[in-house]
């Protein structure tokens, strides 16, 4: 049977890391309503503040923008987030999606919010070009 | 909304640092700058962190273990990470940290340890070994 969408939810942030809490607050109070695991609402929980915190700290650059998130949920428990900016865009996407990688030089930053997002989700797609931005989509098929 | 709070007390040689609440890219600074004042004002032989308070945490907070396990070091003392969650100790497996910074845990952390997982290169070996042969 094919799956059908069952709900879905959107918001739009600015890209201030204050909002990375409310964020995944969010998201996953809306899921909520598909009984999850614990264990399940902590991978997305955490999956979604990598790639929300990614937009802030790579796509903008720390400046101003707008982070769009999108939730929707199929019949068949499928959770699909899409987390996308306007930013500066990503050159090498499978560069940046090798776990450790990271560009930044303080030795403060684990360069695994890739390897992260890929671990704790069942799929993960990256689309970006240079000078207009990244959109992450992040599947979770719920048990 | 709780604020990530750091809380150190010495227990008799050793620091305890212990962290509360949030663990994320916006909390990460204030607990970094808390950790250090507190370890660099006791240069204790060992800095254990307890990470059992924490309600959430991301690779930002890896990021800051990383950064603590640095300087520590680099100060001549041990860092230990005590008592993870389940949920960090994934992240922990699956960056390979637990390879190279001990970890000790009251209770087991069992079927959550299922990660894929990558082998975290140490970051000061290239310098230890520069040292060495200097």
């Amino acid at each position: 049977m094919k799956r059908k969408l069952q709900n879905e939810f959107s918001m739009k942030i600015m890209s201030k890391s204050e909002n990375e809490r409310f964020s995944r607050t969010s998201v996953c109070a809306f899921i909520t309503a598909l009984d999850p695991t614990i264990p399940e609402l902590a991978d997305i929980r955490t999956a979604l503040s990598e790639a929300v915190t990614n937009a802030i700290v790579h796509g903008y650059r720390n400046a101003e923008g707008t982070i769009y998130i999108s939730v929707k949920y199929y019949t068949d428990r499928t959770v699909v987030l899409k987390i996308k900016d306007r930013g500066c865009g990503i050159e090498d996407i499978e560069k940046c999606k090798e776990p450790l990688y990271t560009t930044d030089e303080s030795g403060e930053r684990g360069g695994m919010g890739f390897a992260i997002m890929e671990s704790f989700m069942d799929k993960m797609t990256v689309k970006s070009k240079v000078g207009s931005g990244t959109t992450v989509t992040l599947y979770k098929k719920l048990s | 909304m709780k604020e990530a709070e750091v809380y150190s007390e010495l227990c008799g040689e050793d620091l305890l640092v212990k962290i509360r609440g949030e663990v994320d890219h916006h909390s990460a600074g204030k607990i970094r700058e808390m950790i250090d004042r507190d370890v660099f004002f006791y240069r204790a032989p060992r800095v254990f962190l307890d990470l059992s308070g924490i309600d959430f945490m991301d690779s930002s907070g890896l990021g800051l273990i990383l950064g603590r396990y640095t300087k520590i070091k680099d100060m001549g003392s041990t860092l230990i990470i005590k008592d993870p969650t389940g949920e960090i100790m994934k992240i922990l497996k699956l960056s390979g940290v637990d390879k190279f910074i001990k970890i000790q845990s009251a209770k087991p952390v069992g079927s959550v340890l299922k990660v894929k997982n990558v082998s975290y290169k140490e970051r000061s070996t290239a310098e230890n070994e520069k040292k060495a042969s200097e």
